[in-house]
C-alpha cells in the first residue's frame, strides 16, 4: 500500500517538453494525442512580466469522480492509489472525460479512454515514471505521500508554497505544483495560451 | 570559393551541415556552391543542400550508429560513449563507416587500421584500462572527481590563458599593437526603419537546430515556427494570434507564411522566430514550407573585426498581410 503523487518545482521546469515527449514514447500515446500538456502563463506589460509554464496530467485524484461515474468498472483506484483504464471493460461512453475537472482524459484510437498512468508499468519495476526520470532539470520528483523521506514528500518540504490546480473540487488531486510566483497558484484567470491547442491549430 | 583567393577551391563535403540553414545570405551561398567541380552531401536528413549534391552519402542517426567517445576536462572531467540503440534505418551508413569505406577507396587503408567502431572504441578505451562492455555496465560514463581547473596548470607552472600576461584580459595591450581598441567599446547598430523590425533568432526547447522540425513527435509538439510581436504593437497593426504573415527584409526577401503571436515578452521594435524552420526540402515531408527561415532572411550581417564572429542580427523585415 503506498499512496503515490508527483510535483513540479515551477521555479525549475524550462518548458522544454521533455516530460511530452519521454511519456508519448515511452507509453506509445498515438500521433495526436498527449497524456501531458504544457500551460504558458505571461502575467504583466514589457519588461515587467511573470510567468510560468505547467505541465499538467491525470492527478490521480484521492476523490478521483471520474471513478464513480464509471458505468462499467473500467476507471478504477489502484491499492497504491494510481487511478488507471481497463481497456478492456472501457466502452467509451465519455461519462469519464466529462468528470475529470482537469480534462485530462482523452479517447485512444483504438476506442478507449487513455490518460496519464503515473507509468505504473515502470512503478512496478521500481522505476520512476518516464516524466520524471527524463526531466533535464530535475523539477518533477515522484513517491509515496505517506513516507517522509521519499523525493516527493521531500520535495515538498523545502518549498516555499504549495498548490494543487482547482482545490474548490474536492477532488484532492496528487500533483502538486511547488514554488508558483502566482498568489496561491490561481491560474485561472490569467491569460495562458495551452500549447496542445496551438498545435491542432497548425494542423 | 567565390573569388579562388587565396587558393582555389573546387571540392567540398559537407557532414551533417545544412548549409542553406547554418549560413547567413543564402545567395551568396548558392553562389558559392555553382563554383564547385564536385559537392558530397553527408546528412540524416534530405535537407535543403542535398538537391545541390554531386553524391549524398545518407547517414544513420544517432540512435543507430556508434560515435566518438565524449570527453570532457576541466572541473568535472568524463568519458561518454554513444552506441547503437537500433539498426540503422534502409541503407544508411554511420559516419566512422562512411570515413573509412571512403579512405580506403583513396588509397588512404594505412590511416585507417581498425575494421570496426568496436575496435577503435575499444583501443582507445584501453588506455584508461576500460574497454567499451566495463563501460556500458556503468551507465556508459565515467566521470571524475572535479578539481578547480586552474590547480593543475599552477601545480605544473603553466597558464591556460594565451595572453601576454598569463592572465584573463579585460584591456588586451596586444590588441592595441595591432591597432585595434584594447578594450571594447560599444558601437552602437543601426536602428530599423520606419515600419520594420529588428529580426532576432533563437532556440525552442523542443527542436536541435534544423534538423528535428520533422521527426514526427517533435513536430505534432511544435510543428511551424511563429513571428513573435510586441502585443500592443501587434494591436496597433492590426494583427492578432495566429493570423498568418509573409516576413519581408530590407532587401525585399520574403520567407513565410508564417503565424503571428502577440506577446508581451518581446520589446516594441524587435520580432523573433525560432531557428530551423521555413524547409524549402520536399523531402522534409513534415517541415516543408512550415513557418519561416531566419536564414533566407539574413542577407546581410557584420564581422567582428578582432575574433571574426558573425553578427546577424542586423537584419530587418517588415510583416505582409496575407492577401
Amino acid at each position: 500500500m503506498a499512496r503515490y503523487a508527483m510535483s513540479i518545482d515551477l521555479n525549475r521546469c524550462i518548458g522544454c517538453q521533455a516530460c511530452v515527449v519521454a511519456c508519448k514514447a515511452e507509453n506509445e500515446v498515438p500521433l495526436g494525442n498527449f497524456r501531458l500538456r504544457m500551460r504558458e502563463t505571461v502575467v504583466g506589460k514589457f519588461p515587467n512580466l511573470q510567468g510560468e509554464f505547467r505541465l499538467e496530467q491525470c492527478f490521480h485524484c484521492e476523490n478521483a469522480p471520474c471513478v464513480p461515474v464509471c458505468p462499467t468498472g473500467a476507471t478504477y483506484k489502484t491499492k497504491d492509489g494510481i487511478v488507471l483504464v481497463d481497456p478492456a471493460k472501457c466502452i467509451g461512453c465519455k461519462a469519464c472525460v466529462t468528470a475529470c475537472p482537469y480534462k485530462m482524459r482523452f479517447v485512444h484510437p483504438a476506442g478507449h479512454i487513455d490518460k496519464c498512468t503515473f507509468c505504473d508499468h515502470r512503478v512496478a519495476e521500481g522505476m520512476e515514471p518516464a516524466c520524471v526520470e527524463t526531466c533535464p532539470s530535475e523539477a518533477r520528483a515522484f513517491g509515496d505521500l505517506d513516507k517522509a523521506d521519499s523525493p516527493v514528500r521531500l520535495a515538498m518540504a523545502k518549498a516555499q508554497c504549495t498548490d494543487v490546480l482547482k482545490p474548490e473540487t474536492g477532488a484532492h488531486p496528487k500533483l502538486f505544483y511547488l514554488n508558483s510566483r502566482f498568489t496561491n497558484g490561481d491560474t485561472e484567470n490569467q491569460p495562458v495560451v495551452v500549447i496542445s491547442e496551438q498545435v491542432k491549430k497548425g494542423e | 570559393m567565390i573569388t579562388g583567393k587565396p587558393y582555389p577551391i573546387k571540392g567540398l563535403i559537407a557532414y551533417g551541415t545544412n548549409l542553406f540553414h547554418t549560413l547567413p545570405n543564402v545567395p551568396r551561398t548558392k553562389e558559392a556552391l555553382k563554383n564547385l567541380d564536385f559537392y558530397l552531401a553527408v546528412d540524416t536528413m534530405p535537407q535543403d543542400h542535398i538537391a545541390w549534391a554531386d553524391v549524398v552519402l545518407p547517414e544513420a542517426t544517432y540512435l543507430e550508429r556508434y560515435d566518438e567517445l565524449w570527453t570532457c576536462g576541466h572541473k568535472t572531467p568524463y568519458i561518454a560513449m554513444r552506441e547503437p540503440a537500433v539498426e540503422p534505418y534502409a541503407d544508411t551508413k554511420p559516419g566512422w563507416w562512411i570515413a573509412r569505406e571512403l579512405g580506403i577507396r583513396l588509397g588512404l587503408e594505412a590511416f585507417f587500421p581498425w575494421k570496426t567502431a568496436e575496435e577503435y572504441l575499444n583501443t582507445r578505451l584501453a588506455s584508461i584500462g576500460l574497454n567499451l562492455d566495463k563501460l556500458r555496465e556503468q551507465g556508459g560514463v565515467v566521470i571524475q572527481k572535479g578539481k578547480p581547473w586552474l590547480s593543475d596548470f599552477e601545480a605544473e607552472k603553466t597558464s591556460p590563458f594565451a595572453t601576454e600576461s598569463g592572465k584573463v584580459e579585460l584591456f588586451a595591450a596586444s590588441l592595441e599593437k595591432s591597432k585595434n581598441k584594447p578594450l571594447p567599446e560599444y558601437e552602437p547598430t543601426p536602428e530599423p526603419p520606419a515600419g520594420f523590425f529588428r529580426l532576432l533568432y533563437g532556440r525552442s526547447p523542443v527542436h536541435t537546430f534544423s534538423r528535428t522540425t520533422n521527426t514526427p513527435i517533435l513536430h505534432e509538439l511544435f510543428p511551424e515556427n511563429e513571428v513573435w510581436v510586441n502585443a500592443d504593437q501587434a494591436a496597433a497593426m492590426g494583427l492578432k494570434n495566429g493570423d498568418r504573415v509573409m516576413l519581408e527584409n530590407q532587401d525585399k526577401v520574403r520567407s513565410g507564411p508564417i503565424r503571428v503571436k502577440a506577446t508581451q515578452r518581446i520589446r516594441k521594435d524587435c520580432v523573433f522566430i525560432v531557428h530551423g524552420f521555413g524547409h524549402n526540402a520536399p523531402g522534409m515531408t513534415r517541415a516543408h514550407k512550415r513557418g519561416a527561415s531566419d536564414a533566407d532572411l539574413q542577407t546581410r550581417y557584420v564581422l567582428d573585426p578582432i575574433s571574426g564572429g558573425a553578427g546577424l542580427r542586423v537584419n530587418f523585415v517588415r510583416l505582409v498581410k496575407e492577401a
